[in-house]
């Protein structure tokens, strides 16, 4: 169910879980593939594969994840993602639009919180707006 | 509940209720089917999951921390222990003086006449032997008291601990000019403990009594070791015939760096680590009002059986 | 016949201690008697005359100081000799307040020699 136009977005890189794009500059979205189930191994690539575009780009994006295609997340991919480093990202948000994906997008909102700004929301358009303003307060060069 | 529902929620209910129990249980491997629909009985289901692996992670958190504080409090116990073996070193230093002159002047003598043959100076190899023996006995001593170790308990003979630290302390006591009194009321019961930590809180309680008869001098520099047993109890008093402590500082003898010793001579950790040692055996180690000029210290230990009879 | 006799007491409650300082002493003077601890000390200086004192300072029941001080009340010529393991700075000034001397442990032979011929007045 992708439900999300992607052909206007240039994709900047991916892993075998999904693909990840530019939708505006320094705001990135991760498109997981569809019925993703997320182990700890395909979620540490994932994040390295994030690392490794932030660091080529040299600026710190916001992340916009489409959390509706993934199936299942497993306890451990949780805590790698709720490791992800505050100096590659400004801010998380967590596109949440079925019950599944809500339920799993909870976790990080308590158990699995990241230290870095988080969001969820129901729709693409409120996540990217939320994005946006993240990316203006906690975005900017690395290593600044 | 809703007739609608079908088969499948009322089978999702049941399989949930199995996982919950299989975790109550302590079991945490169990996992609740999943459709893939994204149903509602599907998101219980991933929910239910979800959260048994969280509980399951959680719990390894804890276990983990809780060996990690065991593992600081142990080196904490030993970095006290190390503490008192700075007590015990002066004594020993005085002690191995003894054999060491021995040594020295017997090798000397034998020096003196090379002409002499192994035979001839039987005697004096004899000699040799024993002070060097003793010298060894001393070092094991020390060496047995700095050796670290778990907290572990086992049915141990209420004297030992006592003992033991007499044996480390007592001749350096004695040498020092410090008369040592041991009263033991039979008969006592067994206690479940730590005899080697045990062993230290009297070593820091004699230790902590030698250096405040020192700072006295005359006849009069007693300290008495007694022991009895009292209403499904053991209690210890280790008294000493010194200056005693200020009614204004008594409370604060058992703080962790506490210390009435000049920089550089002593820690102040003794106490208050003697002090949890005490309490970790589930007994109290308190500094009594005596009548008597002098620290009174009163350790009690409860009789109780491993399987809490 | 007892013009030349010549006696020396040694005080020390180590007995191994005891002895080998018994042999050295012994090398000069006639007679070398031994005492395990002050009162034992005391009752041998109460009999009999002395022509040195050897003694520790740390013993069960009387202190080496005490026996310092009877000698200068009671046997003001006689010479002392302190040897010692363990002595404070307070208790060295003493000693050395009542006239005797002071050797450290650990010693060997031949400081045990150069203490004695020191206290004799060498």
């Amino acid at each position: 169910m992708a439900g999300v136009d992607t052909s206007a977005w240039t994709r900047v890189g991916g892993t075998a879980a999904g693909g990840y794009y530019e939708v505006e500059p320094d705001i990135l979205v991760a498109v997981p593939l569809d019925g993703y189930q997320q182990t700890e191994d395909s979620a540490r690539r994932s994040l390295d594969e994030f690392y490794r575009i932030v660091r080529e780009r040299g600026s710190r994006p916001a992340l916009i994840v489409l959390v509706d295609a993934v199936q299942s997340q497993d306890a451990a991919s949780r805590r790698v993602w709720a490791g992800i480093d505050p100096a590659l990202c400004a801010g998380y948000s967590l596109v949440c639009g079925t019950l599944l994906a809500r339920a799993i997008g909870s976790f990080f909102v308590g158990l699995n919180r990241p230290h870095l700004p988080l969001g969820m929301f129901e729709t693409f358009a409120e996540a990217l707006a939320w994005a946006r303003q993240t990316q203006q307060e906690h975005g900017g060069p690395l290593g600044g | 509940m809703d007739p609608s529902a079908g088969d499948g929620l009322e089978g999702t209910l049941g399989a949930i209720t199995e996982v919950l129990l299989s975790v109550a249980s302590g079991n945490f491997a169990a996992r609740v089917p999943r459709s893939g629909t994204g149903d509602a009985g599907d998101v219980l289901a991933f929910l239910v999951n979800a959260t048994v692996e969280e509980v399951e992670h959680l719990v390894a958190d804890l276990e983990r921390e809780r060996e990690e504080l065991k593992q600081a409090q142990d080196q904490l116990v030993q970095a006290a222990k190390l503490a008192a073996l700075g007590q015990l070193a002066s004594g020993v230093a005085h002690e191995l003086n003894q054999p060491l002159t021995v040594v020295r002047t017997l090798v000397d003598l034998m020096r003196e006449h090379p002409a002499d043959t192994l035979a001839q100076r039987a005697p004096d190899f004899e000699l040799l032997s024993t002070a060097v023996l003793r010298m060894g006995k001393i070092v094991d001593g020390v060496r047995t008291f700095a050796r670290q170790s778990a907290f572990t308990r086992r049915p141990t003979d209420a004297i030992r601990p006592m003992d033991d630290a007499l044996l480390l302390l007592g001749e350096p006591l004695r040498h020092a000019g410090i008369e040592v009194r041991r009263v033991v009321e039979s008969p006592l019961p067994p206690i479940h403990a730590d005899a080697d930590r045990l062993t230290q809180v009297f070593v820091n309680l004699l230790a902590n009594a030698r250096d405040a008869l020192l700072e006295r001098s005359g006849s009069d520099r007693r300290v008495a070791v007694s022991v009895r047993a009292v209403d499904g109890a053991v209690v210890y008093v280790v008294e000493d015939t010194g200056p005693g402590v200020p009614d204004d500082k008594a409370s604060q003898v058992f703080d962790p760096f506490y210390t009435t010793k000049p920089p550089g001579k002593g820690t102040g950790l003794g106490l208050s680590v003697s002090r949890g040692i005490v309490e970790e055996h589930g007994g109290e180690l308190s500094l009594e009002k005596s009548a008597r000029p002098g620290a009174r210290f009163v350790v009690t230990l409860p009789v109780e059986s491993p399987h809490g009879r | 016949m007892d013009a030349d006799k010549r006696s020396v007491l040694v005080v020390d409650d180590d007995d191994l201690v005891r002895g080998v300082v018994l042999r050295i002493a012994a090398e000069q003077f006639t007679d070398a008697v031994a005492a395990a601890n002050g009162s034992q000390a005391l009752a041998k200086l109460e009999s009999g005359a002395f022509d040195l004192v050897i003694t520790d300072l740390r013993m069960p029941d009387l202190d080496g100081i005490e026996i310092l001080r009877w000698l200068r009340a009671n046997r003001p010529a006689t010479p002392a000799l302190v040897i010692t393991g363990f002595a404070r700075a307070a208790d060295e000034e003493e000693v050395r307040a009542l006239g005797a001397e002071l050797l450290h442990k650990p010693f060997g032979a031949a400081e045990l020699r150069a203490a004695i011929e020191r206290a004799l007045g060498g």
